[in-house]
């Protein structure tokens, strides 16, 4: 018999790889354990699911990870992938490849965000194992100076790589344009995110370069081409589930809340244990004063979110504020008072409580209830750090419905100054002031108060276009110190320093402002856009300037 | 409670989702069974015994090709439904057909039949590995039916589509197949065994498109080796 072709790719040694099976059966486990052995491994854990596979990864760095599709009773191998890759459990350099007895069972392999290196298709030989584990080494080898910029930070630097050995491709062209295409999202450099994603689809239609197509032109906000783009995939994908969230998230800024409900719940109806979409299903049908809706998606975020760290005060108080809309008051309480047990009577679920109380005792008559109620929740609102938008919003309802106004009028006047450019918040204050009846009075406060943070801002940047750039630096400076809590000024301020900073050289005292700025962000918003894109440019500073960022 | 029909509560059961389900199943089984035989035929009684090792290589064939059969039904039964999405990314030819041939290298050792790889270097394209590779498989499990010792895989560029070809030494196709052609398969439950097979190919490779191109798959007679030559052509 004639030789066979050996492969061109590089032999690896298994002998010095970390492995680790992952598989419900016990009898595939064994196997696939003297599968690895026939190819020279030896370094071998076993994991019987996906809380004892997060242990072990916990405890061990894995070089080779083989997971079955489905792991019995808890996760599945795909959601176990999506918590390892969200709590940046394993690195890029890690080989995850997913096993499966049919390759378009239940999920569909197009239409996951966060894809596994490879498929294994149940059978298959050792040889076969041994080739795709060949191919995926040399692949993360060919990649790895691009993940290590990537880990640390150096955006820019992998774009240059990446443009690099796009001069010669290979095998790992598409590997490539994705990861450019991600880079430049995550730069915010959306044109150009826009183009390589287009320059993709005219070699192929395929879904996530659509995605990042529609995602790039979100974010320059080109709405209506961002619905269409996120319409296709759904229409083409059906189960490509991060497309409905987008596109729900498209009609929002388009201001069809009924859009929005309309694609959340044909999303709910397919995937109906993901809290945040029943959570943001729940918001939307409650503004478009769907109550029914409303009700049963807030009570579908506290079913499935019962046993998960995912459920939250804020959870309960929206399910307790439909029954009160209904009228039905002992159930709106009952609510409440599950969630004092629920979060061992924390000082956040006390708030949520009281306020709530004391609007439902309002409404039900019961005066006196109703205002003890509400001197606890303004005592504890005013000791609270965290405050939630509903939050806030309900406490300024509690306060114009007991009479003060004044201290209504000053939370709703923070709220929309900490939230100027966020159309939905503003949009959800103003319907509550509506439903006082007090519309006109709440147009106009949060007109006033959005236009004093605008009108700061343009003051900065007018002064920054005449020349005064260190004028302008403090102008916003000022800004973010009133506005601690707006994004949106902190960012500008920490821009405004940082392009200082590149012209006149490193200031330390400012520098370390910026970076107070950027942490702040980070904690609050950590996908905020222009944030990814200012941090890179501190650290590119820092390296100009020869300073350890 | 809603009355039940005459036939009692048989007629609640939607058949063709049992029947998926189960086929799923038995894949499953059929994996352990798969590692099972290649477990057996390292153990120490199978290894000097060339009489075992040559059985053990025709029951993993079997075993093989039930498993690429239910693969196929439960491909069509996904495409029936619409709920087949090819998962379509970009792979080297080469790739492919290495990983094929190192696939069923023991059953071509085993039937005394050369299977060599020809030109395919620097070839790329968009397309679903698995299903690609299914097409292949199977038509070069046809050929170790009918070869007399040699098989070809080789893979070119062809007017905008990259053309696999899967080609051996048998007496060919025979002419009512050649006549319906792989792309107008039909199933005939009937007839021999290719039906299935080039049904499922045709079906698969149509579902692959670029703009307004469509893959489909080519029977001939001919070749290198004067035999069938299978052909499957991707845009």
């Amino acid at each position: 018999m004639a030789a066979l072709p050996s492969a061109k790719n590089v032999p690896a040694d298994f002998q010095n790889k970390t492995f680790l099976v992952i598989d419900d059966i016990i009898g595939v486990r064994s196997s696939l354990r003297i599968t690895i052995s026939t190819l020279g491994g030896v370094k071998i854990d076993m994991a019987a699911n996906a809380a004892d596979a997060i242990n072990k990864i916990e405890r061990r760095v894995y070089d080779i990870i083989l997971c079955d599709y489905s792991l019995g009773e808890g996760k599945d191998g795909q959601q176990l992938l999506e918590e390892l890759k969200r709590r940046r459990m394993i690195r890029s350099a890690t080989i995850f490849m997913m096993v499966t007895a049919e390759r378009s069972y239940e999920k569909v392999v197009s239409a996951v965000e966060l894809a596994p290196d490879d498929y294994l298709i149940k059978p298959f030989s050792g040889e076969v194992l041994r080739l795709r584990l060949e191919r995926l080494v040399n692949k993360k080898s060919f990649l790895a100076p691009i993940y290590d910029l990537m880990e640390n930070q150096e955006l820019r630097q992998a774009v240059r790589v990446c443009d690099q050995r796009l001069q010669a491709p290979g095998p790992y062209l598409l590997d490539l344009l994705r990861l450019r295409g991600e880079l430049l999202l995550l730069l915010s450099d959306f044109a150009g995110a826009r183009q390589a994603y287009q320059h993709i689809l005219t070699m192929r239609e395929i879904p996530w370069a659509r995605m990042g197509l529609a995602k790039a032109q979100f974010f320059e906000e080109n709405f209506v081409a961002a619905a269409e783009g996120f319409q296709q995939i759904v229409a083409d994908h059906p189960n490509y589930m991060s497309a409905y969230d987008w596109l729900a998230k498209t009609h929002a800024a388009l201001g069809d809340e009924a859009a929005t409900q309309r694609v959340l719940m044909a999303a709910v109806a397919k995937s109906p244990r993901m809290l945040q979409r029943q959570k943001d299903l729940g918001e939307t049908a409650y503004h478009n004063e769907d109550l029914a809706t409303a009700q049963n998606a807030f009570e579908s975020v506290l079913e499935f979110g019962k046993f998960s760290d995912f459920a939250e005060p804020e959870d309960y108080a929206n399910l307790s504020r439909v029954f009160l809309d209904k009228g039905e008051y002992a159930q709106a309480l009952s609510v409440m008072g599950n969630a004092r047990k629920a979060f061992d009577h924390s000082a956040e679920v006390r708030l949520h409580a009281a306020v709530m109380d004391s609007m439902i005792y309002a409404k039900a008559g019961d005066q006196a209830a109703a205002e003890q109620a509400f001197n606890e929740a303004r005592t504890l609102f005013e000791d609270t750090a965290r405050k939630p938008e509903a939050v806030a919003l309900d406490m300024v309802h509690a306060c114009y419905q007991l009479g003060d106004q004044a201290t209504g009028e000053k939370i709703a006047r923070n709220l929309v100054k900490d939230n100027h450019d966020n159309a939905a918040i503003l949009k959800r204050t103003e319907q509550m002031f509506q439903r006082m009846g007090l519309h006109d009075q709440g147009k106009e406060l949060i007109n006033n108060s959005s236009r004093e943070v605008i009108a700061l801002n343009n003051r900065a940047v007018k002064l920054a276009q005449a020349g005064d750039l260190k004028g302008s630096v403090e102008l916003l400076m000022q800004a973010a110190n009133q506005l601690g809590n707006n994004n949106v000024v902190v960012l500008n301020a920490a821009h405004a320093i940082l392009t200082y900073i590149g012209q006149n050289g490193w200031d330390e005292a400012l520098a370390h402002v910026a970076r107070g700025y950027l942490d702040a962000v980070r904690e609050r918003d950590p996908e905020h856009k222009k944030y990814r894109m200012l941090a890179t440019l501190y650290k590119d500073l820092s390296a100009k300037f020869g300073v350890k960022g | 409670m809603t009355e039940r029909g005459p036939h009692g509560t048989g007629m609640d059961i939607d058949f063709a989702t049992v029947f998926a389900a189960n086929i799923h199943e038995i894949k499953n089984l059929l994996f352990l069974h798969f590692n099972a035989i290649e477990r057996a035929s390292s153990e120490p009684w199978a290894l000097g015994n060339p009489d075992a090792q040559k059985s053990l290589s025709r029951i993993k064939y079997g075993s093989s090709q039930i498993g690429q059969r239910l693969a196929h039904v439960l491909a069509l039964y996904r495409i029936a439904q619409g709920r087949y999405e090819l998962d379509i990314d970009y792979h080297e030819a080469c790739d492919v057909l290495r990983e094929i041939a190192v696939e069923t290298r023991s059953l071509m050792e085993e039937r005394g039949i050369d299977i060599d790889i020809g030109s395919c270097e620097g070839l790329y394209g968009f397309f679903d590995r698995e299903m690609v590779r299914g097409i292949l498989v199977n038509a070069v499990h046809n050929s170790l039916h009918y070869a007399k010792g040699k098989v070809l895989l080789s893979a070119s560029l062809e007017e905008g589509f990259l053309r696999f070809r899967v080609e051996d030494d048998s007496a060919g196709y025979p002419a009512e197949i050649l006549q319906s052609g792989g792309a107008h398969a039909k199933l005939d439950l009937g007839g021999g065994g290719t039906g299935l097979g080039l049904y499922f190919s045709a079906t698969v490779a149509a579902l692959h498109r670029n703009h307004d191109k469509v893959g489909f798959t080519r029977l001939a007679n001919g070749g290198v080796y004067g035999g069938a030559v299978f052909s499957l052509y991707l845009p």
